[in-house]
């Protein structure tokens, strides 16, 4: 069903009736280094700045669950977006989660989950479903306008879930899923048997989308749903839609020139624990590995991106959550169990990882990303 | 209503007493052959009388007959009684889709069989479009099709779900490697569950699953309840007018999984032995009495759901079987799961 569209009064109300956040232990005053979203210890939901010790800088309510966050370049703004299939997004200020504007989403769209800025700060892109036509769109807002809609382009498949700006040249990548689904009928999957999922790019400035990669025809159930960017290396994470039985790669690299992709294995023992799952995946500063949060399986996966070769895994209940860290093969991680923050060293080596608990978090969501 | 405000207070107020019981294999088995296989036994012997009613009928240059309506009513009706069913042999080969292509909101139901039509010669059915393959594309042609001139294309389909039904039971019961095994020995040969927890946790997705098919493809999508707009056209199985019956159908198998295949007046089996055996005793009984509740609700809608959206007078009870379900739903994932010792992550069910 299609939720309602929470106007401001609505949200500000939501706000009042939440358990008192003053009942909260005092908020360390640094500036976060990480911003996230959360399912709060003390009831409903919100938007988390940490500091780079894990400790919460500023913790603001959201009226549902909230799912992508993106920071603005050059700006102190993050987007937050609401699950899917939601309906509410937000800018919020970085430094202390307070709603800054409210993007006013038109009837015949819901979110699909995700945005991403355009490199001069300028633009803002929403994955979005055109519910009525079966087809996906990026939404675009203009925040030098106050976040007003400026139009629409096209993703180029069905289910754009996630969208990110390759950090060298500014080009757009949205990882199309490739499964219809209808605001009536929830997430219920329509079109397994037809679905085509397809990796996706906006050229900078560009006003529509070209399918950089289709899997070939017996992966054609392999959702692509997350992506991420280092330089000319792309990695896609994706979701099995076929049988449990069946061992597939769930974490594909290709270039920004589309070349063919590059498959990541598991091990045997963590490929069947993955559920055929992934649920989202970063780079390290370098590039030179990739990771991923694995939360049906309970664990994160690292890769050489040079040679496809496994590096380990780190245990991590419900863990789902990856994003960029500090040095090489540093990552950011955290879990839904326990509401644990994980700093993480991943080389050829091996992978080590650091924890710490955030007592005001009961659940940490799907994604996270570094504040600018 | 007050019976409703009674089972949502429920799962608001019962405390639950935190012991978890490990899952056993009794329980798996029960669930498994109480109800899974009988299921699936049903679905291949109600396919076999359709293909053979269609057989039957078409030799005598017809198609529509009332023999073959109501074959091919009860073998819609024992497909609702195994689709809660969402792991397994049902998964290989797009069988769920192939065998129930729908909501086919572009249709391409009927495109592909004009498509067929055109082409002539009896089609290849198990490797055509998937939308023409399964009991929807085979309701069109017995309920508004051209009779006995479309009996090239009904009778590979009759014979291609009773293909599909008998695979599927062989698949899970038969050979080296059954899907029974996988489920009721973990950590086994084939694989794909490792603990009971796991087996039953599967088995539980499925029961899940087809509440809420029930709730947002079933009801909610003809109620049009968000947009206030009815929309008759969109229950199910209008056509044949075995809405309501195949969701009665699906109550009663999610139900008799509940109970593990046993009978009113049986020793309990099933999950509500598993909840008995674990003290959770009071939660047994909601459950029992929020399954008899429900169904008897469904039972109250005397007439196909595409003319029971449009009468007034069955409005209060549609949202009334709505709200059962929702709260049906909410115990099995809030309180029958954790009491039983398995309860989903936040990111691990989220599907994002």
């Amino acid at each position: 069903m299609r939720d309602a569209v929470p106007s401001r009064r609505q949200v500000l109300a939501a706000l009042a009736s939440l358990p008192a956040l003053s009942a909260l232990p005092a908020l360390a005053a640094s500036r976060p280094a990480v911003v996230t979203t959360a399912k709060l210890a003390a009831g409903g939901f919100a938007i988390v700045g940490l500091d780079a010790d894990g400790r919460a800088s500023f913790v603001e309510p959201l009226p549902d669950r909230g799912h992508g966050v993106v920071p603005r370049p050059g700006g102190d703004d993050v987007a937050v977006i609401a699950r899917r299939p939601g309906r509410f997004g937000y800018v919020v200020a970085a430094e202390t989660g307070a709603v800054r504007a409210e993007l006013d989403l038109p009837d015949t769209r819901h979110y699909y989950g995700h945005a991403a800025y355009s490199a001069d700060g300028r633009l803002l892109y929403t994955t979005e479903n055109a519910f009525d036509e079966d087809r996906g769109v990026l939404g675009v807002w203009d925040a030098t306008a106050g976040y007003a809609r400026v139009g629409e382009v096209d993703s180029a498949g069905i289910g754009p879930h996630e969208v990110r700006r390759a950090a060298d040249d500014g080009s757009l990548w949205v990882a199309n899923g490739g499964i219809l689904t209808h605001p009536d009928s929830g997430r219920i999957k329509l079109n397994l048997p037809t679905m085509e999922p397809t990796l996706a790019r906006v050229a900078p400035g560009g006003t529509e989308a070209e399918r950089v990669l289709v899997l070939p025809a017996e992966l054609h159930k392999l959702s692509m749903r997350h992506v991420a960017t280092h330089r000319e290396t792309v990695a896609v994470a994706m979701q099995y839609e076929g049988p449990e039985s069946d061992i597939v790669p769930l974490v594909a690299v290709t270039t920004t020139e589309g070349g063919v992709p590059r498959l990541l294995d598991l091990p045997d023992i963590l490929a069947m624990r993955s559920r055929q799952y992934t649920g989202d995946v970063a780079f390290d500063p370098t590039g030179a590995v990739v990771g991923a949060g694995l939360p049906r399986g309970g664990f994160f996966a690292f890769w050489s991106v040079q040679d496809g070769r496994f590096l380990g895994s780190v245990e991590a209940p419900d863990g789902c959550a990856i994003a960029t860290g500090r040095g090489a093969g540093g990552f950011v991680i955290s879990t839904g169990t326990g509401g644990r923050i994980g700093q993480v060293t991943a080389r050829p080596a091996g992978v080590d990882v650091a924890w710490t608990a955030v007592a005001q978090v009961a659940a940490f969501d799907n994604h996270l990303m570094a504040a600018s | 209503m007050r019976v409703l405000a009674v089972l949502f207070a429920a799962v608001c107020l019962m405390s639950s007493t935190g012991a978890r019981a490990d899952v056993s294999a009794v329980l798996v088995e029960d669930l498994v052959d109480g109800n899974v296989i009988p299921a699936y036994r049903a679905f291949e012997s109600k396919t076999a009388a359709l293909s053979q009613a269609v057989d039957a009928a078409c030799a005598q240059d017809a198609l529509a007959t009332e023999t073959v309506k109501a074959v091919f009513a009860e073998a819609w009706i024992a497909w609702a009684g195994a689709r809660h069913v969402v792991k397994g042999p049902v998964t290989y080969f797009d069988r769920q889709f192939r065998i129930e292509f729908w909501p086919d909101g572009r249709n391409r139901i009927e495109r592909a069989l004009n498509d067929l039509r055109v082409a002539g010669g009896e089609p290849e059915i198990a490797a055509a479009v998937v939308g023409v393959q399964g009991f929807p594309a085979l309701e069109r042609l017995i309920y508004e099709g051209e009779g006995a001139n479309d009996c090239f294309i009904a009778r590979p389909i009759a014979a291609n779900l009773h293909g599909m039904a008998a695979e599927i039971l062989i698949e899970w019961t038969e050979g080296d490697s059954p899907f029974r095994k996988a489920l009721v020995s973990p950590g086994g040969g084939a694989g794909v569950y490792f603990s009971y927890s796991e087996s039953l946790t599967a088995l539980m997705t499925g029961a899940v699953a087809s509440l809420e098919g029930i709730l947002r493809l079933r009801l909610k999508r003809p109620l049009g309840e968000e947009s206030g707009i009815v929309r008759p056209e969109r229950a199910e199985a209008w056509r044949s007018g075995l809405s309501m019956d195949l969701i009665r159908a699906d109550l009663a198998t999610v139900a008799d999984f509940y109970h593990g295949g046993a009978e009113e007046g049986e020793a309990p089996r099933g999950l509500d032995a598993a909840l008995r055996d674990s003290g959770e005793t009071d939660l047994a009984d909601l459950m029992t009495k929020a399954f008899r509740v429900t169904r008897d609700t469904a039972d109250k809608i005397d007439r196909p759901l595409r003319e029971a959206v449009v009468d007034p007078a069955l409005r209060p009870v549609l949202e009334e079987l709505v709200t059962q379900v929702s709260a049906l739903k909410a115990l099995i994932i809030q309180k029958v799961g954790p009491a039983l010792g398995i309860a989903g992550g936040f990111n691990a069910l989220d599907g994002d």
